[in-house]
């Protein structure tokens, strides 16, 4: 992904399959809601720029989402029961802009009150990322292979590779040294993680 | 005042992937629980902006709470949305057939099934029992009295009286209400 969209691009109906949509739209608004808040505890602005570039791609789908409803209404019946769909459109759309609102407190160097750090470092599932070490177990090994959430209960969110962010990697993703795993766990499984990222544990 | 903020972001994001779950499997039970941590939050954030405004007649420049604000605002508007998602749900409309075309696809349903007397699961871990290979349902939830635990991991230990929920073939979900010793099913 690369720099934030400045212009939105007019965009283009495709027959896609409803559940492929509303898979990608859940996928997407719980990772921008994830970046979102990592963006403010990492005070990253380059988060929080992707956080931006997720809301027009779920403005995208949500376009589309909306299309198909639209399409699919042949009688007033059928538009009382597509009302439902555009109510998810509509809740969609809401959860990305929260999300949006959220990392604007980082683009707009907003002052950051303690107490909000307080809230993000003691809620359940926290972000954190590490480089992975030449010298690490995980280096060349997909993600299937290395089992993070099932062994430690971490969740690889993003990878940043060089100059781009790989975001919601698949199983077959394969980790190279040098790049920057973005986690999500217990802080216990992330302890686990750190260490596996930087080659001290080569067991887990 | 940290505490309130931390359970409203802990809260708000469980209810989204709990809602897009109950959407996506149309079930009922889900959207529920989604509906129950909707009031939760909803009185979190009554606290929390009870708490600025306190802390605000304290402090020589109100401006610093700005940010405080805006999260709870986005966290309440998060919240909100996951349970207009719900609330489809709930509702039981008549889905329209695009949406139950996107539903058919899957064999896979959800199944909830309590924790009773006598199972053969209470106090072990989901390692010890090797739930996942056994029954070939995956355990994404649970809730234990008013509380949920979302993902648990391999070492969390089972109690009686536990809801678990899972995602799995109709056939793994009998086999899972013969180990908990209940059928309490969704």
């Amino acid at each position: 992904m690369g720099k934030r969209r400045k212009v939105s691009k007019p965009f283009k109906y495709k027959p896609v399959s409803v559940k492929d949509l509303l898979v990608e739209m859940k996928d997407i608004s719980e990772l921008m809601v994830d970046l979102a808040y990592s963006s403010i505890l990492f005070k990253n602005k380059e988060i929080a720029e992707d956080v931006t570039e997720l809301e027009s791609r779920m403005d995208e789908l949500n376009y589309r989402i909306r299309i198909t409803a639209m399409l699919a209404a042949r009688s007033v019946e059928d538009a009382e029961r597509i009302s439902a769909v555009l109510q998810f459109a509509s809740a969609s759309e809401k959860i990305s802009n929260a999300a949006g609102d959220l990392s604007n407190i980082i683009l707009r160097d907003m002052k950051i009150h303690p107490i909000v750090y307080e809230a993000l470092e003691d809620a359940e599932e926290q972000i954190e990322k590490y480089e992975v070490s030449p010298k690490s177990k995980l280096s060349h090994m997909t993600l299937k292979k290395a089992e993070l959430g099932s062994k430690i209960g971490t969740y690889i969110i993003a990878v940043k590779r060089k100059d781009s962010i790989k975001y919601n990697p698949s199983k077959g993703f394969v980790i190279k040294d040098g790049d920057i795993l973005i986690a999500r766990g217990s802080n216990t499984g992330l302890e686990i993680l750190k260490s596996i990222c930087s080659g001290i544990k080569t067991k887990w | 005042m940290a505490d309130i903020l931390t359970q409203m972001k802990n809260n708000s994001e469980l209810m989204v992937a709990l809602s897009y779950t109950a959407l996506l499997y149309n079930n009922k039970y889900i959207a529920e629980e989604v509906m129950e941590l909707e009031e939760i939050v909803d009185k979190l954030n009554y606290e929390m902006g009870r708490k600025i405004l306190q802390k605000a007649s304290k402090v020589s420049n109100p401006e610093d709470l700005l940010s405080l604000i805006h999260i709870t605002e986005a966290t309440e508007a998060i919240a909100d949305a996951a349970s207009e998602i719900a609330d489809i749900v709930t509702r039981g409309i008549d889905a329209h057939p695009i949406f139950k075309e996107a539903m058919k696809e899957t064999d896979q349903i959800i199944a909830r099934v309590k924790i009773c007397s006598g199972s053969i699961i209470i106090d072990k871990t989901f390692q010890e029992i090797k739930l996942q290979s056994k029954t070939g349902i995956y355990i994404f939830l649970i809730k234990r009295d008013k509380d949920y635990i979302y993902s648990p991991k391999k070492n969390f230990k089972l109690n009686e009286g536990d809801i678990l929920y899972g995602i799995g073939m109709e056939s793994g979900i009998e086999k899972l209400q013969e180990l908990a010793n209940c059928k309490l099913q969704a």
